[in-house]
């Protein structure tokens, strides 16, 4: 197949280099060896969490990890897997190398990397709401009180904070279950998404304002020299639940749904149920390696209102509670059955 | 000989009288090149298709020219084969293995408008003055998500207009700008001072006046435009180059062909 040609492929052809550079820029090398400290120095510049990985010894790093490229690493194999050396000890599923053209391309340094989350499944939690309203971004219901025990229990699987219909998504649900006692708020197999959203849908549960997060970013030369705090604030809902909530989480619960897991934390009103998060709450970027592959880069340091880094730890939940992969299986869902007690038990 | 060729020209300038004013409408097809090392080392590429208004008057020897513009496009890496991503995700609790194809999108959206006074210099079809332009784009996709940027640059333009026969008119056309005011802004797109909080990054740079230091434009057309009665044809193929140096460095080449009418409004000049 002959490529089309390119206004960017004729510039060279069109006196190319005038006014001391070439029209598009000065050349890059696409090597292994260019690309790996190319990413090196984008991260050396950019990463915003070596403030909380002083374990992190980036200068011996870039050395060590540079001497396995061999001197022709033609399928990209030996980089990539001096990429894993480099990027390895960061242990931030932000953190991403796509590495296009094999199969499994993507590849993070996280604790997700390895797991496997076989805590949960739509089958076992949509066994506890017969009437399950289920949308792409909200799933909602009222829970069976066959097998709660109780009355006027509501659920809201909120599996997404990423477009802003997903606001538009809970409000709806929201109107529907502001007369249950008691709500759960699932936050399971909840990828993340943007401040924009997870605010006003953490105002839900909210009769005042409050800050729920603090992030900083790099400012400076040095690689842990940041600028002022910035703070994430939830404004007080119109028609806020003020009653007993469980948020549940797990280790799929990442990124934005874990600030919106912090920022429900801080009503008075919530208990926190279910497995540990993901522990990735910095906000990452995408760039491109000059070889045409793609790698995310985390750029701030975000943490909890009092300033605790989460990052590589996850939030811990106040009451531990999830299913084996058996009993997943089986239709078992150990987090609600959890959840499900605490409201019973809520005055 | 130099008096010979201007009678001739002015000889040919007399023979098709311009109207006093026109408006226009075009389609405009461009290819566009671009380089934002703050954004990725790679050169993106793609074809952008615009619609132009125009308007134009002449009062004497002034020449004022009005345009706007809109546009969309796609931009796609230069240089790199497969671009294609695959993500593989077991499942264990159901056993599957399901495979994301990652291919990462990339457009652009983004509009200019220009204001241009010009005043004829003796009767050769010189014409000399200033040109006022704003640009702006926001581009989504991969890398950074989304940026953008808004850049006014104001700097001499010059033209010289003939008629090579009857009913057709040639012009050509040079713009170098010399000041600028720029914003570059990833991801927040404020133009005028980057959310910080909306910025996760380290990307915002604000808006910044600039001279020929560190912006430098240069744009070229040439336009014919075909007939004398009320509706005229114009075709016209144009090209810049853009460097912008700050924060990082910014290179962008387009040429591109326009093809539209004109509708020419009052008597004749």
């Amino acid at each position: 197949m002959i490529a089309a040609p390119r206004l960017a492929h004729l510039a060279p052809l069109l006196g190319g280099c005038l006014l001391g550079g070439c029209l598009l820029g000065p050349a890059a090398g696409d090597g292994a060896a260019a690309t790996y400290d190319a990413i090196w120095a984008d991260f050396d510049a950019h990463y915003g969490l070596f403030g909380v990985k002083p374990d992190v010894d980036w200068d011996a790093l870039g050395e060590s990890c540079r001497a396995l490229l061999p001197a022709d690493d033609a399928n990209g194999a030996a980089l990539f897997d001096a990429l894993k050396c480099l990027l390895g000890p960061l242990e931030d599923n932000h953190v991403r190398v796509l590495r296009p053209g094999v199969d499994d391309g993507m590849w993070t340094p996280g604790r997700l990397e390895d797991l496997e989350v076989t805590d949960f499944s739509e089958e076992a939690s949509a066994s506890w709401v017969p009437d399950l309203t289920d949308g792409p971004l909200v799933r909602w219901g009222w829970l069976d009180s066959d097998l709660t025990g109780a009355s006027d229990l509501g659920y809201l699987h909120v599996r997404t904070v990423n477009p802003n219909a997903t606001v538009d998504a809970v409000d709806a649900a929201m109107e529907q279950l502001s007369s249950a006692d008691g709500l759960i708020v699932d936050l399971r197999e909840n990828g993340g998404g943007f401040a924009v959203v997870l605010e006003p849908v953490a105002s839900h549960f909210s009769d005042e304002g409050y800050v729920y997060s603090r992030t900083r970013r790099r400012e400076g030369e040095g690689r842990t020299d940041y600028g002022e705090w910035i703070d994430y604030r939830v404004d007080a809902g119109e028609a806020p639940f003020t009653r007993p909530f469980v948020v549940l989480t797990h280790a799929s619960t990442v990124s934005g749904a874990e600030l919106l897991t912090l920022a429900l934390r801080e009503r008075p009103q919530v208990t926190h149920v279910g497995s540990t998060t993901s522990g990735a709450m910095a906000a990452a970027v995408w760039r491109d390696a000059p070889n045409g592959w793609a790698y995310a880069v985390s750029v701030e340091d975000a943490r909890s209102a009092d300033l605790t880094s989460y990052e590589g730890i996850g939030v811990v939940p106040d009451i531990e509670a999830q299913s084996t992969l058996e009993e997943t299986q089986a239709g078992v869902d150990r987090a609600i059955e959890a959840a499900v007690e605490v409201l019973r038990g809520a005055p | 000989m130099t008096g010979l060729m201007g009678s001739a020209v002015m000889a040919l300038v007399a023979a098709s009288p311009a109207p006093a004013a026109t408006l226009g409408f075009a389609v405009d097809g461009t290819e566009h090149a671009q380089r934002d090392l703050q954004a990725s080392p790679l050169i993106y590429d793609g074809l952008q298709g615009s619609l132009v208004l125009e308007a134009r008057q002449a009062p004497g020897r002034w020449r004022v020219e009005q345009e706007l513009s809109g546009r969309y496009g796609w931009l796609s890496p230069v240089g790199v084969a497969d671009r294609a991503f695959s993500v593989t995700v077991d499942d264990p609790v159901t056993g599957d293995d399901e495979v994301f194809p990652v291919s990462p999108p990339r457009g652009d959206v983004g509009g200019a408008g220009a204001l241009e006074l010009r005043h004829a210099l003796g009767d050769g079809g010189f014409d000399l003055g200033l040109r006022l332009e704003a640009d702006a784009l926001m581009a989504f996709g991969m890398p950074l998500d989304r940026w953008g940027w808004f850049m006014a640059d104001l700097g001499p333009s010059a033209a010289f207009t003939t008629r090579p026969w009857e009913g057709g008119q040639l012009r050509l056309h040079l713009t170098v700008p010399v000041a600028a005011v720029v914003t570059r802004s990833p991801r927040s797109l404020d133009p005028w001072l980057p959310d910080r909080r909306m910025v996760p990054s380290f990307f915002a740079s604000g808006t910044r006046l600039a001279s020929l230091d560190t912006h430098q434009r240069v744009a070229v057309d040439a336009e014919l435009e075909l007939g004398s009665g009320r509706w005229r044809g114009l075709v016209a193929a144009h090209a810049d180059w853009l460097h912008d140096a700050l924060p990082d460095h910014l290179y962008r080449l387009r040429a591109g062909l326009r093809i539209g009418v004109r509708l020419a409004l009052g008597s004749s000049l």
